[in-house]
């Protein structure tokens, strides 16, 4: 999505210390995202998480809970407004934001690190892992990998990805194969 | 101890090292970053232009 530059995953919502995936504790599975309110609205990603996920349905565990965590009071109220539009029993959580500790690196940009030459570019790019999983570049090959975009968007974006031309007709070739997003360029439902 | 016992003993060593051996793999990076040689020259325009003042969101999608 434009607009947003930053994805992690991680651990959030509970008490232990620097949880991992086999000590995952009293966490759950979380994303994190930094973005630009000025290209992307919160309201925006509210209404992609909604669409992501059914808000009725009762978690399996805690791992798999489905939550919001809001970092301030306009989040809070702006996901309470979101909510209250919902039809039938909302049971994902409204958590305020504490913690958030990032995931084992295999974890991260998962759908990008199946493809060993396109993940090398980027690694040559960047002096450390965490500079790869912070990329915004990244994270939009990532999406493009996981099956979102459309091929309009990514002619838009492709110069300021910083790939080779071969990795670029990979990412074609891919878009091509794939229906048109829900996601439309600028990041609107 | 008896032959049963041996047995018993080398099944339980071989399902010890596949188990760690499994582990291992799975607390791997699936690309070896450290063996890269990084350029910070490549870095792509994208994030040569990235905005500073980033707003935080966290969701748990189960």
């Amino acid at each position: 999505m434009d607009g947003v530059f930053e994805t992690v995953v991680g651990y959030s919502g509970g008490t232990s210390s620097n949880p991992t995936y086999h000590r995952i504790g009293d966490h759950m599975e979380t994303l994190q995202i930094s973005f630009d309110p000025g290209i992307v609205s919160y309201d925006a990603l509210l209404r992609i998480f909604w669409m992501e996920h059914d808000h009725t349905r009762q978690p399996w565990s805690r791992q798999y809970m489905n939550a919001v965590f809001y970092h301030s009071d306009e989040q809070k109220e702006k996901i309470i407004k979101s909510m209250d539009s919902l039809p039938g029993k909302v049971r994902t959580e409204l958590i305020p934001y504490s913690r958030f500790y990032a995931a084992e690196d295999y974890h991260q940009k998962f759908y990008l690190q199946r493809h060993p030459e396109i993940t090398k570019e980027y690694l040559e790019a960047f002096p450390s892992f965490n500079g790869f999983v912070a990329s915004a570049a990244v994270a939009r090959v990532n999406g493009i990998l996981g099956g979102y975009g459309s091929r309009d968007w990514f002619e838009e974006i492709v110069d300021l990805l910083g790939l080779s031309r071969k990795a670029e007709d990979f990412l074609r070739s891919r878009l091509v194969q794939r229906k048109q997003s829900f996601l439309s360029p600028a990041g609107n439902l | 101890m008896n032959f049963r016992n041996h047995l018993f003993f080398i099944g339980m060593l071989l399902l010890f090292y596949a188990s760690a051996d499994l582990y291992a793999k799975e607390n791997t990076m699936i690309y070896p970053a450290q063996n890269i040689q990084a350029d910070e020259k490549k870095v792509p325009p994208l994030d040569l232009a990235k905005p500073q003042n980033l707003e935080t969101a966290t969701f748990a999608l189960g």
